[in-house]
C-alpha cells in the first residue's frame, strides 16, 4: 500500500497550527511553527505510520478537550497563557504522543530554508558548495613537543 | 536450492572497511575473491547532505542506527538489556559510509594490556608487527595529519596536511596549551588534497550522513575500485544465512539469498568473515551443526563474548562566541591523550582519549544529541534555550578504554529475525566499573578544559546510549585455543580455513577510534594467507 500523505481534518490542521504556534513561538522577526508552516510537515511525517497518525488524531482530541473543559472554549480562543497550561495537561497526561509532536515540530520548522536563512545560515544543503575554514593556528604544538614523548614503550 | 558452480578461492562476507582491504591485498597477488554484501553500492549524488532535508534523514533512513532506518538490508538488534546501542551501516563501505573517519592507531601498551597491567589479555601481535600494515592502509585510504605527535612512536610522512582546526579547534587547542596538556591535530582519513583521483573537503560538515564529494575515505571509494579492477567479484543484495561445513571439519562456503530473496548456495575453499563485531559472531552461532552444535569456530565458548563498545560520555561548554561547528567533518579536529596511559592513581587501569567534536545544524540543535544534551523546551522558552546553544557550543568526547568480560555478548535473539527470516542478535552489555571511573575522571578534566577554554556553561552527559560505532571483541584473537577465537593470523582455531578479519578480533578494546588498526589487521591477515596460500584446503 503506498503511504499515505495527509493524516488530518481541515479542522485537526487549524487546531495543529494554533499548537505548533505554542510549541516554537513568533519571536519577532521569525514566524511560529505553525504560521510558518510545520504542520505540513508533521502531517507527513506521520501519516505515512498509521500508530503514528491514530497516536496525533488521539492527542489533537485530547487538546481540544482539554481546551474546552478549561475555558468552554475551542483552543484558538483562548489565550496565550491558558494554551500553554492546557498543552502542559497534554503533556503530563500523554507524555508519548507530546514528545513525538514536538519531535516533529522541531524538525519540520528548523529544516525550513526559511527558518535556516533566520539563523544566518547559508539557505542550501552542505553539499555541493561547502564551507570555507581557516587553516588554524598550530604554533602552540611547540609546546607540546618540548614535553617529549607521552606513550608508554613496550619491550618487544 | 540453486548452486553457483564456480567454488570461489576465497569467500568474503561483508564489504565493508576489513572485508574490502582484505579483498584487495588479495586481488594485488591475483587471488580469486568473491565478495557477498547484504547492501547495496551507495550512490553519492543521493546522500543527504546534497538535500534540504539532510537533518530530518538523520533521524529516519540514514540514521546510523538500523533498528532506527528498518531498511530491508539491515538487521534488527535486540538492545534492550545493553547501555549502549550498537550503530551500523549496511553497504559497500559498510560503516565507513557514517563514519567519522578519525584515523587513529593503537598505542603499542594496547596490544600487551595483561603483561602491562595484570588486566584484560595480551594480543598475539604487536604494534610493531602491525607497523606496515598502519603505512600499507594509511596510503591506501590517504591521511591527513601531521608527524610528530608525542602520543605514539614516530610515524611515517602523513599523505595530505591536517583538517582545519577552525574557530572550535583553536579555542581549544589555546584550553589545552593553558592546562599544559597534550594535544594533536587528528589524523583523518580526508583528503585535505586532491588525492588518489578523490576531491579535496569541502568542509561541508555532516560527514555521518555520507560523503558526497568522496573526499572520506570510505571502502567503496578507496579500496573496492582498485580490487574490482584486479578482478575481484562484489555480489550486491547478497545476505548470508549460514557459513556450510564439510565432511571434512572445514568451511566449504555460504548459504545466502540474492537480490531476489532466492536461497543459494556458493562453494568456497576458503571463507572470511567481515561483518563486524555484531554479524560476524551472528552468522557463526547461526551456523550450527552435529560438527559444531554451539556455533561454528566456538570451541572456546568465547564466540560472542567479550563484546566491546568503548563507554563514552561528553561534556559541552557553551560559549558566548560563535564557533560555527556545523563547518567541517564532524569527528576531526584535535584529541588529547593526556590520560590515556594507565596511572594507577587516578583509581582506574588503563585510560581514555579525549576528543573534540564539532556539532550538527540546527535541528539537531533543537532535538538534543551529540553536543546538546536535552532537548530545547517548547513554548515561551524554546527561543532563548535554543539561540544559546546553537552554533555556540564546542563537545569534547571522553572515549573509555573497554576491557573484556565474558557477560558482554552478541548471542541469537529467540524470536526477532531480519526480513528474511534470519535470528537477528541480542546484546548484553553493562558498562564496567572501572570505564565508569574513567568517565567520571574524564568528566571531570573536560570540565577544566572547557572553563580553561572560556565556557560560560559546562555541560555533562554521564554517559550517551547511542555511540556504538566502535564493534569489537566477539572473536577475540589470541595463540591459545581455550581462550580465543582465532589466532594470530586472523584463522579460526577450530576451522582452519574459516578467518575473520573485522573488529570481532581484538583482544582488548583500546581507546580509540579502531577503523584503522581494524583495516591494519586485515592487511596483515592476507598478507599471512598469501604467504601460507597452497597450504589450505
Amino acid at each position: 500500500m503506498k503511504a499515505r500523505k495527509t493524516a488530518f481534518t481541515d479542522g485537526q490542521r487549524e487546531l495543529l497550527t494554533q499548537v505548533l504556534d505554542r510549541i516554537v513561538p513568533s519571536d519577532g522577526g521569525l514566524l511560529g511553527a505553525g504560521e510558518l508552516g510545520a504542520g505540513e510537515y508533521v502531517e507527513s511525517a506521520v501519516a505515512g505510520s498509521p500508530p503514528q497518525t491514530r497516536l496525533f488524531i488521539d492527542g489533537l482530541a485530547q487538546i481540544a478537550i482539554a481546551g474546552h473543559e478549561s475555558q468552554s472554549a475551542g483552543f484558538a480562543d483562548l489565550s496565550d497563557e491558558r494554551k500553554d497550561e492546557v498543552l502542559r495537561a497534554v503533556e503530563s497526561a500523554e507524555p508519548e504522543f507530546f514528545e513525538e509532536l514536538v519531535r516533529h515540530t522541531y524538525i519540520g520548522y528548523y529544516s525550513d530554508l526559511r527558518v535556516v536563512a533566520a539563523l544566518g545560515l547559508e539557505a542550501r544543503p552542505p553539499h555541493p558548495l561547502g564551507y570555507e575554514m581557516e587553516p588554524g593556528d598550530l604554533s602552540a604544538l611547540e609546546n607540546v613537543r618540548k614535553r617529549g614523548p607521552i606513550y608508554r614503550e613496550v619491550k618487544t | 536450492m540453486a548452486k553457483d558452480s564456480k567454488t570461489a578461492d576465497v569467500l568474503v562476507v561483508g564489504a565493508g572497511p576489513s572485508g574490502a582491504a582484505f579483498t584487495w591485498s588479495l586481488s594485488e597477488a591475483g587471488v580469486d575473491v568473491l565478495c557477498l554484501e547484504q547492501g547495496d553500492w551507495p550512490d553519492a549524488g543521493a546522500y543527504p547532505p546534497m538535500f534540504d532535508d539532510h537533518e530530518v534523514r538523520r533521524q529516519g533512513d540514514f540514521n546510523p542506527d538500523p533498528n532506527v532506518r528498518g531498511l530491508s538490508q539491515d538487521y534488527p538488534i535486540n538492545n534492550a538489556e545493553s547501555s549502549i546501542n550498537p550503530l551500523m551501516h549496511n553497504a559497500v563501505g559498510g560503516s565507513s559510509i557514517h563514519w567519522g573517519a578519525h584515523f587513529p592507531r593503537l598505542h603499542p601498551s594496547d596490544f600487551k594490556v595483561k603483561t602491562l597491567d595484570g588486566v584484560g589479555a595480551d594480543w598475539p601481535v604487536s604494534y610493531v608487527d602491525l607497523e606496515p600494515f598502519f603505512d600499507l592502509n594509511d596510503k591506501m585510504m590517504g591521511v591527513a595529519g601531521l608527524v610528530g605527535d608525542t602520543a605514539y612512536p614516530p610515524k611515517s610522512p602523513r599523505q595530505m596536511p591536517p583538517i582545519p582546526l577552525g574557530v572550535l579547534g583553536e579555542t581549544m587547542a589555546a584550553a589545552f596549551d593553558r592546562l599544559g596538556w597534550h594535544w594533536w591535530p587528528s589524523d583523518s582519513a580526508i583528503n585535505t588534497i586532491d588525492y588518489d583521483g578523490r576531491k579535496a573537503c569541502n568542509f561541508a560538515g555532516p560527514c555521518e550522513l555520507g560523503c558526497a564529494r568522496g573526499a572520506k575515505a570510505t571502502a567503496d571509494v578507496t579500496y573496492w575500485p582498485r580490487a574490482l579492477a584486479n578482478g575481484a567479484r562484489l555480489a550486491t543484495g547478497a545476505r548470508v544465512r549460514e557459513i556450510t561445513i564439510g565432511h571434512d571439519g572445514l568451511a566449504s562456503g555460504v548459504v545466502y539469498l540474492d537480490a531476489d530473496g532466492a536461497v543459494r548456495e556458493q562453494k568456497a575453499r576458503a571463507v572470511v568473515m567481515a561483518c563486524n563485531a555484531i554479524g560476524t559472531p551472528r552468522l557463526l552461532l547461526n551456523s550450527r551443526s552435529l560438527m559444531f552444535p554451539d556455533g561454528l569456530a566456538n570451541g572456546s565458548g568465547l564466540l560472542g563474548r567479550n563484546l566491546m563498545m568503548h563507554p563514552v560520555a561528553i561534556v559541552t561548554g557553551v560559549f558566548d562566541k560563535e564557533v560555527d561547528g556545523y563547518k567541517g567533518p564532524l569527528a576531526c579536529s584535535l584529541f588529547s591523550h593526556q590520560f590515556y596511559e594507565t596511572d594507577l592513581t587516578r583509581g582506574f587501569v588503563r585510560g581514555y582519549g579525549l576528543q573534540v567534536v564539532r556539532t550538527f545544524g540546527p535541528v539537531s540543535a533543537a532535538l538534543g544529541g551529540i553536543g546538546v544534551h536535552a532537548r530545547a523546551p517548547w513554548g515561551a522558552r524554546h527561543r532563548a534555550a535554543f539561540s544559546e546553544v546553537f552554533n555556540h557550543v564546542i563537545s569534547v568526547a571522553i572515549i573509555a578504554d573497554d576491557l573484556p568480560e565474558t557477560a558482554n555478548r552478541v548471542e541469537l535473539d529467540p524470536e526477532l529475525t531480519d526480513g528474511d527470516g534470519i535470528p537477528a542478535p541480542r546484546v548484553v552489555y553493562k558498562t564496567s566499573g572501572n570505564s565508569r571511573k574513567m568517565l567520571d575522571h574524564g568528566i571531570a578534566r573536560a570540565t577544566e578544559l572547557m572553563e580553561a577554554a572560556g565556557a560560560r556553561r559546562v555541560m555533562a552527559n554521564r554517559q550517551i546510549k547511542a555511540t556504538g560505532w566502535h564493534l569489537l571483541g566477539t572473536a577475540r584473537m589470541g595463540a591459545d585455543p581455550g581462550s580465543s577465537v582465532v589466532d594470530a593470523e586472523g584463522r579460526c582455531h577450530d576451522v582452519p580455513n574459516l578467518y575473520v578479519v573485522d573488529g570481532s578480533i581484538f583482544a582488548t578494546g583500546s581507546a580509540v577510534n579502531p577503523t584503522s588498526t581494524i583495516q591494519a589487521l586485515a592487511l596483515h591477515i592476507a598478507d599471512a594467507f598469501k604467504r601460507g596460500a597452497g597450504n589450505r584446503k
